[in-house]
């Protein structure tokens, strides 16, 4: 499903505008964001939890050029579903 | 129980109305839409798409959900991160990892912590989540651990500062107290004789009897013969300095209890430092024979009648 037929299904079920659920969208998206850049959790009912997670740094061999790169650390934006999220995945 | 590290729903709808200038109401209707239709994607085996978040999937292997961020959302979480670059290191660089074939991808992963800022502000009382107990946690430790030694070394300073003071002032109170003690003691401990004698006492070996001196001369060995002194006066020798205006007679009187007669034993004490005894050189310094040496007795006649007689005879041989 992408983001276009999504906010067809929204704004069938809440009436909201197609404007103001990009708006909507794109608000989350930051509010996760910033919060995870906080080192914040967020947790979303029946969905789950978007978390930060640290990823040290690490050399490797860059296969573009051959050399050894020293990749800084970085902080990577997560997602564990709830359980019963899971559950009705299962189902 | 409010949690600093977590955002809950009322929050997030909260924030959501605010950065839309929306209703609150409209932000919680879209966020539990949002959440139902999700569900109910996933469960068909569907992938979804929101926009600004990204991509949430089923993974059929291990029926969990697999979560893309879009580039937005991943660049946001990175913010504390993202002024870092790679760096390409010299050829010749000790690697610790193997080289892996992507170049994008880390090996190990482990829960953000929050920013220091933050975590030095939040309360100690508020227990973080466990996903969260890593570098925030050690941050604040070590932070604390600085305080607390910064604390530990300032006062310790300031302690090792008083006890100096204090020892300093107990020093200078103990010499003054000695001194104190040193001038008002002083005529206890110093014997009043010998504080205001102008002669000096000093150890000497024992002088050779005078009977052996006027043996050639003097055919009176019972008159001669000294009573055996003291021991203490045996080793103590009395010196004096012959100042301007003294003779050996001003030495006698001063010593033998003002007789004069006396001076002719200081002069035979004396012998090889005096040339001639009515002008002695100023400066000269004389052994004050001990009274028991000659039979010196101020109060007795006997003894001064010795004396003239020791000068008679001396004036005889000098003639």
């Amino acid at each position: 499903m992408t983001s276009k037929q999504l906010n067809l299904i929204l704004k069938e079920k809440t009436g909201i505008s197609e404007k103001n659920l990009n708006t909507l969208s794109e608000a989350l998206g930051i509010i996760i964001g910033d919060a995870m850049a906080a080192g914040k959790e967020v947790i979303l009912p029946r969905l789950g939890t978007f978390a930060p997670r640290v990823e040290d740094e690490t050399i490797l061999d860059d296969r573009t050029t051959g050399h050894k790169t020293l990749y800084p650390p970085c902080l990577k934006a997560t997602f564990a579903p709830s359980s019963s999220l899971l559950t009705l995945i299962k189902q | 129980m409010a949690n600093d590290n977590q955002l809950h729903l009322n929050a997030i709808v909260e924030k959501l109305a605010q950065s839309t200038r929306l209703d609150p109401q409209v932000a919680g209707d879209y966020i539990h839409a949002l959440t139902q239709i999700i569900g109910e994607t996933l469960a068909q085996g569907e992938e979804i798409e929101i926009g600004g978040i990204g991509v949430f999937r089923k993974s059929d292997e291990t029926s969990y959900v697999e979560f893309e961020p879009c580039n937005r959302l991943a660049q946001l979480a990175n913010a504390p991160f993202e002024t870092f670059e790679p760096v390409v290191l010299e050829e010749d660089y000790p690697v610790e990892t193997e080289g892996a074939d992507t170049s994008t991808t880390h090996t190990e992963s482990k829960p953000f912590a929050p920013e220091p800022k933050e975590a030095t502000i939040s309360e100690p009382e508020s227990e973080p989540v466990a996903a969260f107990e890593t570098e925030p946690e050690t941050i604040t430790t070590e932070n604390n651990t600085l305080q607390h030694t910064e604390m530990e070394s300032s006062s310790k300073t300031s302690s090792s500062k008083i006890f100096t003071l204090l020892f300093i002032a107990g020093l200078l109170t103990g010499i003054c107290m000695g001194f104190i003690a040193g001038f008002l003691l002083r005529p206890v401990i110093i014997p009043s004789t010998c504080a205001h004698a102008p002669t000096e006492t000093v150890e000497a070996p024992v002088q050779q009897p005078a009977t052996e001196m006027a043996a050639p001369t003097q055919p009176e060995p019972e008159v001669e013969k000294p009573q055996a002194p003291a021991p203490s006066e045996k080793s103590a020798v009395v010196l004096d300095t012959v100042k301007p205006g003294t003779f050996l007679t001003t030495l006698s009187r001063k010593h033998y209890g003002g007789r004069y007669e006396f001076w002719i034993y200081i002069y035979e004490e004396n012998k090889d430092k005096i040339a001639d005894p009515q002008n002695v050189p100023v400066g000269t310094v004389l052994v004050i024979p001990p009274r028991a040496k000659y039979g010196i007795n101020p109060g007795s006649s006997a003894s001064i009648s010795m004396a003239k007689e020791r000068l008679r005879l001396y004036e005889t041989k000098g003639e």
